[in-house]
C-alpha cells in the first residue's frame, strides 16, 4: 500500500477511536486496502472484539472519497450497532438503518438515498425478502455500486446452528455479482467445518483471512445436577459468590422465565432474554448487562452473536447446549478482557430430550414439504396462508417456516399476501437432511462425552473444532483438579422446589374462531389455570406419567390443584360445582381425578358432557382449523345442569379448543361462569 | 460464480434496474463486442480507461460506467427473477438459442428472459405463424401443423399471441409435443396464467421474450420477435397472412429478404389473402401439411 492511502487510513481509524496514537491490529490495514485498492471479495474469520466494524466503516469513508456507491451492510444484529454507528458519523460516514423496528423512518431513508447522502446503509437479512423493499430501496442503493458487507456470514452455512434462510438468497446474489464490486463476509465462529462450509457457498472468488483461536483464563468446570430444583438451589446459592456479572444460558423460553424469576425471588438480580422478548426491550436488557446493574441475564441462544462484553464473568449452562461449536461460542464470550472467568456446564436429566426436539424439528419434514409444493403445484395460482392451513395439519408457526425455506429454495414465491408455485424445478433435498441430522447426533454424543471427560476440557473442546494439538489449559476443573461446590442448603432445595411447584400457566380464553369471527361475549369463558407444564420440572412430569404409565392422577396432584385453586388462584365468582371433560380412551381417569378434586374442594362434581364420537388428541393437531375441527360437536349435554358457575377439569390443555368448545356447551345449558382448568399445559413447549 | 461475459452483457443491455439510463441497443452492443472482444473486459475500468485504452468515445464511455456499475441492483433483480423462475440468458451461456447468432448475426439480441424448459432452445423447430383473426379453417390448418410437427419429434416455435399461434401450440401439447413461445410483451403476465403455469411443469414449454418481462404490447416489438421466430426455426409454416399488411406478411416478407431461416407458405383452405403472393415471393408451399415431414428432409432443411 501506498504511504498516502496507509496515512488516509490511519487518520480515520484516529478518529473513529477518538485517539490519536491508535494503531491497526493485526490484519485490519491489509483488509481495508484489498477492499479499498483491489475491490476483492474477503471471508474474514475473526473473534469478537477484532475490529471488523472499525474495517468497514474506514473502507467505506474511502471508497465514498472515491467515487463509490454507497455501502449495504447486512447483519441480523442491527440493534447492537448503536455504539459503532456514532464513531462512524465522527469520521464523516453517515449511516442508515432499515428495519423492521424503524418502518416509520423508511421514507426519510429513502429521500436521503436519492439525494445520495447516506454513506453506509445496515439492513436485517430479512428485508432482501420484503418486495417493497426491494423494489423501491435497493435499485437506489445498488444503482452505484460500493461496498457490500455480510456480517454474522456463518448465516450461510446450515451446517452451523444460526442458518438462515435469508442468508441463501445473498449467496446467490453474490454468485450474480460481477468483479470490481468489493465484498466483505465476517463471521467470529470457530469451527473449521462451518468456514469451509461458508467458502465454498460463498465460490472460489473469495479469499479467506483467518485469525486464531485460543482463551486464556477462561476455567471450564462440569457440575451433574440432574433436577432443574437443584440446579436452582446452586445457582440461588453460587452465583452471589461469583465475582462480575454473567450469563445463564438455558435451552427453552420457558425455563429462562423459571429461572430468572426464581433467581428474583432470591434476591439476584436477573432478567430473561429469549426470542420471546420483545425487540424494543432486548437492547435495554443488553445494556444493562453490561453496565453491570444486572447480576445474570438467563438467556437462550437469541443472546449471542455480536454481544461483546469484555468483562464477562462467567457463562453458566442450565442445560447442555446439543453442539460443542454451540458451547464453544456461547461460553467463549466469558472473559475476553479478564485474567480469570468461568464456564460452567450444567447437565440435566431433560437436556437430551430438547436436544433431541431441536434435531427433529430442524428441518420441515419431507412429506409435509411436499404436499405443500404439489398443493401449490396443482393450483397454478395463489393461494392463501388459511387455505393451506385447512388442507394441511400443521401449527401456523410451522407453516410459515415451511413456506421462508421453501421460498428461499424457490419453490414457491410470495404474491401479495398469498404463496404461489414458482416455475423452477423443486425436489425435497433427503440427502442434505440426512446428513445434516448425523452430523447433530455426533454434535449431541460429543457434548456427552465432553461431560464425562476426565481430561483437559478446553483441549477436548478445541480438538472438536478441528483444533487438534493444542496443549492441556492447565485451568479447567480436571487440569487443575479445583472443582466448584456441589452443595447447597437443603432449605433452599425445598424452596427451590416449591418454585417450580407453584409455578403454574394462565389459561387466557379464546375469543376468536379459527376463520377470526368474534366469539360473543356471552360464550367467552373466564381465564383459567393450569398446574404445570406438560413433561416439566416440578408437577409436570408426574401429569405426565400418571397419564402414559400409572393410569390415575397422585393424590399430591389433587392437593396441589386445590392448593392452587383456593389458594392462589380464587376464581371469582365461585364455582359451585365441578364437572369434567370426558375421554373415551380413558374414561376413569378424568372422572376419578375431577371426583377426588371436587371432594376436597368441598363441591359436587357431575359428569354432565358425554363425547359422542371419538376425537384424536389434540396435541396432534397442529392448528386452530384442525383442531376446532376436531373438537366441534364431539361433545354434547344430554340433560338439564346445575346453574351456578362451574370448574371445567381437563387433564391437559393444548390448543385451548377443548376448553372453548366444551365451555361454550356448558354456557349454553346455564352455566353462569366456566373457569378452566388443567393439570398440564404444553404450549409452554415452545423452545428458543 | 456466473460467466463474467454474460453479467457484464446483461449489465449493457437490460432494462432492469435502469432508472434513467439508456442502454445499449443490439446493434450498439454487437458493434462494441466486436471492438473489444468480450464483455468483460470492460469491468472494473474507470471510463478514462475505456477511452484511452479502447478507444471508445467518452460519451458512450461515460454510459458504458454508469451502466456496468449498477452491478449490485442488477444482482439483486437477477436474484429475484431466478428465484420465480425466470432465466436470463446471453450468448455466453448454455440454452441461448445457437440458432439466433447463426442466423441473424449482429440482429441477434444480447438477452434473452426465459421460463421454462430452456433445453429446449437448444434446437430448431417448426415455426407456424399467422393472423390473430383467423378462419375456422385457417384454425384448422394450425391445429394440422402443430400436430404435426410433435408426430415429428419436433417444438412447434411461435408467438404465443391469439389466433394461428396458440391454436398451433396448444395442438402441439395436446398431441405431446413440445413448443416454444417466443413472446413480444408481457412475459410475466402469461406466466401468471394456470394453464401455462401448468405446461411449464409439465416440461413440455419453455417462454421467452428479449423484452423486459413486463413490457406492453407494442407493433415494433412485434416485429423485431418475428425474425426470432423464423430463425429459431428450421421452417416457418405461413398459415394465413393478410397482403401487403399486418405483421404476419411484414415477418414473412423480411425472412425472405434477409433469409433468417426457411419461409412454407400454407396454400389450402383457410389461407389468407396474402399467401399466394408469399409463395410469389419465393415461399415454398405446402398443400397438405403430411408433406411437412418431406419439406423438412429437403436439402437445405438442416443446417
Amino acid at each position: 500500500m501506498s504511504g498516502a492511502i496507509e496515512e488516509e487510513a490511519l487518520a480515520l481509524l484516529r478518529t473513529l477511536t477518538r485517539d490519536p496514537t491508535s494503531q491497526f491490529r493485526g490484519d485490519q490495514l491489509g483488509v481495508i486496502r484489498r477492499l479499498v485498492s483491489d475491490r476483492q471479495r474477503l471471508l474474514l474469520v475473526q473473534r469478537t472484539g477484532w475490529g471488523k466494524s472499525a474495517v468497514y466503516f474506514i473502507a467505506t469513508r474511502m471508497l465514498r472519497d472515491r467515487g463509490a456507491g454507497p455501502t449495504l451492510l447486512v447483519s441480523p444484529l442491527l440493534a447492537l450497532m448503536r455504539n459503532q454507528i456514532d464513531a462512524a458519523e465522527r469520521m464523516g460516514v453517515r449511516a442508515a438503518t432499515i428495519n423492521s423496528a424503524n418502518r416509520a423512518e423508511w421514507d426519510v431513508v429513502h429521500e436521503r438515498l436519492e439525494a445520495g447522502v447516506v454513506d453506509i446503509l445496515l439492513i436485517s437479512p430479512e428485508r432482501l425478502a420484503n418486495a417493497k423493499f426491494r423494489v423501491n430501496v435497493l435499485p437506489e442503493v445498488g444503482r452505484r455500486s460500493g461496498l457490500l458487507v455480510i456480517d454474522e456470514a456463518h448465516c450461510i452455512s446450515d451446517w452451523g446452528h444460526d442458518f438462515r434462510p435469508d442468508y441463501r438468497r445473498l449467496v446467490r446474489v453474490l454468485d450474480l455479482l460481477p468483479t470490481g464490486v468489493p465484498v466483505l463476509c465476517c463471521t467470529a465462529t470457530a469451527n473449521d467445518r462451518v468456514v469451509s462450509d461458508v467458502t465454498t457457498q460463498l465460490g472460489s472468488g473469495f479469499a479467506p483471512v483467518r485469525g486464531a483461536l485460543g482463551r486464556d483464563g477462561l476455567r471450564l468446570h462440569v457440575l451433574d445436577l440432574p433436577t432443574q430444583a437443584e440446579r436452582m438451589a446452586w445457582l440461588a446459592e453460587m452465583l452471589p459468590r461469583l465475582p462480575g456479572t454473567g450469563i445463564v444460558y438455558c435451552l427453552t423460553i420457558a425455563d429462562t422465565e423459571r429461572v430468572a424469576g426464581w433467581l428474583r425471588s432470591k434476591g439476584i438480580e436477573a432478567v430473561a432474554y429469549s426470542g420471546d422478548t420483545d425487540a424494543n426491550l432486548r437492547p435495554g436488557i443488553e445494556q444493562r448487562l453490561l453496565d453491570n446493574e444486572l447480576k445474570v441475564v438467563v438467556a437462550t441462544s437469541a443472546l449471542g452473536m455480536g454481544f461483546d462484553k469484555p468483562d464477562l464473568a462467567f457463562v453458566v449452562h442450565y442445560q447442555s447446549p446439543g453442539s460443542p461449536i454451540a458451547y464453544y461460542q456461547q461460553v467463549g464470550r466469558a472473559g475476553r478482557g479478564l485474567p480469570e472467568s468461568h464456564g460452567i456446564l450444567m447437565s440435566g436429566a431433560e437436556d437430551a430430550e430438547i436436544q433431541d426436539y431441536f434435531i427433529r424439528s430442524a428441518f420441515p419434514p419431507a412429506d409435509l414439504s411436499e404436499r405443500v409444493v404439489g398443493l401449490l403445484q396443482d393450483r397454478a395460482e395463489a393461494v392463501s396462508t388459511v387455505e393451506l392451513l385447512e388442507a394441511v395439519n400443521v401449527r401456523p408457526s410451522q407453516l410459515e417456516l415451511l413456506l421462508k425455506t421453501l421460498e428461499v429454495e424457490g419453490a414457491v414465491e410470495r404474491d401479495g399476501s398469498k404463496w404461489l408455485r414458482t416455475l423452477r424445478n423443486w425436489a425435497f433435498d433427503h440427502d442434505r437432511v440426512a446428513s445434516v441430522t448425523a452430523l447433530r447426533r455426533t454434535e449431541q454424543s460429543q457434548m456427552a462425552t465432553y461431560a464425562a471427560t476426565e481430561g483437559c476440557r478446553m483441549q477436548l473442546l478445541r480438538s472438536y473444532l478441528d483444533d487438534v494439538g493444542a496443549d492441556r489449559c492447565g485451568s479447567c476443573d480436571n487440569c487443575s483438579g479445583e472443582r466448584l461446590v456441589m452443595s447447597f442448603e437443603p432449605a433452599v432445595l425445598q424452596q427451590a422446589i416449591d418454585y417450580l411447584r407453584t409455578a403454574e400457566r394462565i389459561i387466557e380464553p379464546r375469543k376468536q374462531l379459527p376463520d377470526r369471527t368474534r366469539i360473543a361475549a356471552d360464550h367467552v369463558l373466564q381465564p383459567g389455570r393450569a398446574l404445570a407444564v406438560w413433561g416439566d420440572g416440578g408437577w409436570g412430569s408426574l401429569v405426565r406419567s400418571a397419564k402414559q404409565v400409572d393410569g390415575r392422577f397422585d393424590e399430591q396432584l389433587v392437593v396441589a390443584a386445590a392448593d392452587l385453586i383456593q389458594g392462589r388462584w380464587r376464581p371469582s365468582p365461585a364455582p359451585t360445582w365441578v364437572t369434567f371433560v370426558p375421554s373415551l380412551r380413558h374414561p376413569e381417569l378424568m372422572s376419578d381425578f375431577a371426583r377426588r378434586l371436587a371432594a376436597t374442594l368441598g363441591l359436587a362434581c357431575e359428569a354432565v358432557l358425554v363425547k359422542v364420537r371419538d376425537t384424536s388428541p389434540q396435541m396432534a393437531m397442529r392448528n386452530s382449523a384442525q383442531q376446532y375441527g376436531n373438537v366441534r360437536g364431539a361433545y354434547e349435554i344430554p340433560a338439564s345442569i346445575p346453574s351456578g358457575p362451574v370448574l371445567l377439569v381437563d387433564d391437559v390443555v393444548d390448543s385451548r379448543w377443548t376448553m372453548t368448545a366444551v365451555g361454550w356447551k356448558l354456557l349454553e345449558a346455564g352455566a353462569g361462569s366456566v373457569f378452566p382448568f388443567a393439570l398440564a399445559d404444553t404450549a409452554g413447549r415452545s423452545v428458543a | 460464480m456466473r460467466q463474467e461475459d454474460s453479467l457484464a452483457t446483461i449489465l449493457l443491455v437490460s432494462r432492469l434496474a435502469s432508472d434513467g439510463l439508456l442502454p445499449l441497443k443490439a446493434a450498439e452492443f454487437w458493434r462494441l463486442c466486436h471492438h473489444i472482444g468480450k464483455p468483460s473486459v470492460l469491468l472494473g475500468q474507470p471510463a478514462a480507461d475505456l477511452t484511452k485504452g479502447h478507444g471508445i468515445g467518452s460519451d458512450l464511455s461515460a454510459r458504458i460506467v454508469a451502466l456496468l456499475d449498477r452491478a449490485t441492483a442488477m444482482a439483486f433483480e437477477l436474484e429475484r427473477l431466478d428465484q420465480s423462475g425466470l432465466s436470463v440468458l446471453t450468448p455466453f451461456e448454455d440454452h441461448y438459442p445457437p440458432r439466433f447468432i447463426a442466423r441473424l448475426g449482429t440482429k441477434a439480441p444480447p438477452l434473452l428472459y426465459a421460463a421454462g424448459t430452456v433445453e429446449l432452445l437448444d434446437r430448431g423447430g417448426v415455426g407456424i405463424v399467422g393472423s390473430r383473426e383467423v378462419s375456422a379453417d385457417g384454425g384448422q390448418a394450425a391445429r394440422a401443423a402443430g400436430e404435426r410437427a410433435a408426430m415429428l419429434g419436433l417444438a412447434v416455435v411461435s408467438g404465443g399471441a391469439r389466433g394461428v399461434d396458440q391454436l398451433a401450440m396448444n395442438a402441439a401439447l395436446q398431441a405431446g409435443g413440445t413448443v416454444v413461445g417466443v413472446l413480444a410483451d408481457s412475459l410475466t403476465r402469461t406466466l401468471k396464467r394456470p394453464e401455462i403455469r401448468r405446461a411449464v411443469h409439465r416440461g413440455t414449454t419453455v417462454l421467452c421474450t428479449p423484452f423486459s418481462p413486463d413490457a406492453p404490447f407494442s407493433a415494433g416489438n412485434a416485429m423485431g420477435r418475428n425474425k426470432l421466430v423464423y430463425a429459431q426455426s428450421v421452417l416457418t409454416v405461413v398459415v394465413a397472412s393478410e397482403a401487403d399488411t399486418g405483421g404476419t406478411w411484414s415477418g414473412a416478407v423480411e425472412a425472405l429478404k434477409e433469409g433468417f431461416g426457411r419461409v412454407v407458405v400454407w396454400r389450402g383452405l383457410g389461407e389468407g389473402p396474402g399467401n399466394e403472393r408469399l409463395q410469389e415471393k419465393g415461399a415454398s408451399p405446402i398443400t397438405f401439411m403430411e408433406a411437412l415431414e418431406d419439406l423438412l428432409g429437403c436439402p437445405g432443411a438442416q443446417e
